[in-house]
């Protein structure tokens, strides 16, 4: 039974943390620790598309037990060539810039919470098998639980 | 394996809402702010002055800096397109991504959730910043709760 109910909750601890680069064609996973229960707030990660296809749409997802819970996807169809950075950030509207610095932001749901065990895992609808996802960082409230 | 807060932060008051003013650093340096220490705040609105030698591509930024990581937290989408003064105004409001460049007027969304624990920083910024832009006078406005000394 969970020792606290996190939405009501205002004890929490703020971590930043980061996810290991997966083999390229491969999402990137974040599994939440074993006693841990956490509300993501951010989360980022450079994507590189490198094979000749076209409309690839990074999206982030949750799951537990293989079910997945939550999902949100961007909206801009990267194609070959391009690196851009995404950045999920609940609270905020979609907003891009393909032609300057290459930034994505990806509205992400407000109160994501996961608990121990569940995984965020960052992909891209058409991922191809030389594409690749690095520096995943996750910004997120902590709670302890027993 | 994560581990408990020394102690419960529910006896945390929430003490104080204040404004802290920064100078501008020589250009084109972004500017800092650094939560003071045994605090946890919580940004309402930030408010700057960009001056820019040139307009163009320039697009504001606000990042966390936590042990030299950097997580950006709201970006401004619209290019600023004029030479000159820039007023910029972000706050947790909803507001969509606006910019009156013949008046100097730019305000875009923070979320609503920006935390620095005691020493983090926020960082104020442009995209496309070159020598010739000053980044001046920023106004934050905080909660800050009073965190335990470990």
């Amino acid at each position: 039974m969970p020792a606290a109910n996190p939405v009501d909750a205002t004890v929490f601890d703020l971590k930043i943390d980061s996810a290991s680069n997966p083999a390229a064609g491969s999402e990137v996973i974040y599994t939440v620790p074993a006693n841990a229960r956490i509300e993501v707030l951010y989360a980022e990660v450079l994507y590189t598309a490198l094979v000749a296809v076209a409309n690839r749409y990074v999206f982030l997802k949750a799951e537990r037990n293989t079910i997945e819970y939550v999902q949100t996807a961007s909206t801009l169809a990267q194609v070959l060539g391009d690196s851009f950075t995404y950045h999920f950030i609940a609270g905020l509207p979609a907003e891009v810039d393909a032609t300057h610095s290459n930034r994505y932001l990806v509205p992400l749901n407000q109160q994501l919470i996961l608990e121990p065990a569940d995984t965020l895992r960052i992909d891209a609808f058409n991922l191809q098998a030389n594409d690749t996802f690095i520096n995943c960082r996750v910004r997120f409230k902590q709670w302890i639980i027993a | 394996m994560p581990q408990r807060l020394p102690r419960n932060p529910l006896d945390l008051r929430i003490h104080s809402l204040h404004d802290h003013v920064e100078s501008g650093p020589p250009v084109p340096v972004p500017l800092l702010y650094t939560a003071p220490f045994f605090t946890r705040a919580r940004i309402l609105s930030i408010d700057w002055r960009v001056s820019l030698g040139a307009g163009g591509n320039k697009y504001p930024t606000v990042e966390i800096l936590i042990d030299g990581v950097a997580l950006l937290v709201a970006y401004g989408s619209l290019p600023m397109t004029a030479a000159g003064n820039q007023f910029i105004s972000c706050s947790v409001q909803n507001d969509d991504t606006f910019y009156d460049a013949a008046n100097g007027l730019y305000k875009f969304q923070l979320p609503p959730d920006i935390y620095l624990d005691s020493q983090q920083q926020l960082r104020m910024s442009v995209d496309g910043l070159v020598g010739g832009d000053t980044i001046a006078t920023v106004k934050l406005i905080t909660h800050e709760w009073i965190t335990p000394r470990v």
